[in-house]
């Protein structure tokens, strides 16, 4: 019986870590020399799992010298497996009509356990006043 | 009763035979989006995502978003071609085609047309005019490319990593803009067939 017990243990622990990845570790300066703009976000989760195991934790916003619409993305994985995710950002113009281009869609990004990473994303022109970005889990 | 239940099994089993046996009728896709087909080649999805990282890169150049304010005018670009370094059949047309329609549409640059319908009429304009030295073709940056394959293979697992690299020079020959785009695919060695 015991040694039953035992097993089953042995079997959880070897299952437990086979699904685990190596998580990431990082460094970065405490005094950021950078002035960031971040914006406030409104957010739609119809796949409540994507949103327990990943997020977007932070959204900042410039404009380059052409006066073009910059955004960066700070995406996390929360979970303790590497997670492949679907993205694709939506642009707008003033008067909140979509701004379509022959390149870009969909992308997909790899994201190590635990893993933070910022992603930019450059307007398709000046007129650019809004966007979107879309997240889709994919399953394995 | 077990006679009942004997064809209400066969029923069934006869049920899912024909739901497996049903082959896929063809239905329509979101081109390159997340239903289309992945291969270990170079799928639309691939091109669409090169296409739209190298232009963006290009967007964020300060040769070309300074340029204006510089010069009190557009910079003039000639999208030439992406060359096919690698020993695969591939359209290249399909990111140089799309970089051209998405830094025209940028509203940042002119584009020089190379068709020889317009440069016909721009030749015969020219002779009409009387015009001497014809520079209506000259651009201020020159667009290139290539696109390389690293492959590798290892106890049955095969690696593409597709290399699509673009420059910008200028008319004084000097490479003003680089950038690389990596993309990697990995599968067994079936999935590898064909490419």
């Amino acid at each position: 019986m015991k040694q039953g017990m035992m097993l089953w243990t042995l079997g959880i622990l070897l299952a437990v870590t086979g699904c685990t990845g190596v998580s990431v570790n990082s460094v970065e300066n405490a005094n950021k020399s950078a002035m960031m703009q971040i914006i406030a976000d409104k957010r739609v989760d119809t796949d409540p799992h994507l949103a327990d195991d990943f997020g977007i934790v932070r959204l900042n916003t410039a404009e380059n010298a052409a006066g073009i619409l910059r955004v960066q993305a700070e995406m996390e994985n929360f979970t303790r497996d590497p997670l492949t995710v679907n993205l694709k950002v939506e642009w707008y113009d003033a008067n909140a009509m979509r701004i379509d281009t022959a390149g870009g869609g969909w992308q997909q990004q790899v994201f190590n356990p635990r893993e933070s990473k910022s992603i930019a994303f450059t307007a398709p022109s000046r007129d650019a006043r809004d966007f979107r970005i879309k997240l889709q889990a994919i399953e394995d | 009763m077990k006679r009942m239940s004997g064809w209400i099994l066969c029923l069934c089993a006869g049920l899912l035979l024909a739901g497996c046996a049903s082959t896929q009728r063809p239905r329509r896709i979101e081109a390159g989006g997340t239903e289309a087909l992945t291969t270990m080649g170079v799928d639309l999805q691939d091109f669409k995502n090169a296409a739209g990282q190298l232009t963006q890169a290009m967007l964020n150049n300060r040769n070309l978003t300074d340029f204006e304010a510089k010069n009190g005018r557009m910079p003039v670009v000639n999208v030439g071609s992406i060359v096919n370094k690698t020993d695969l059949s591939i359209d290249l047309a399909q990111v140089s085609g799309r970089i051209n329609e998405d830094l025209l549409n940028s509203g940042l640059v002119e584009i020089v047309a190379n068709d020889a319908g317009a440069i016909a009429a721009n030749k015969e304009d020219a002779f009409l005019n009387d015009v001497a030295v014809n520079r209506d073709d000259a651009a201020d940056f020159y667009l290139e490319g290539t696109i390389n394959l690293l492959a590798a293979t290892y106890d049955g697992t095969t690696e593409k990593t597709y290399t699509f690299q673009i420059r910008l020079n200028n008319r004084q020959r000097r490479t003003i803009f680089q950038k690389t785009i990596d993309m990697a695919k990995q599968g067994d060695k079936a999935s590898a067939i064909g490419w």
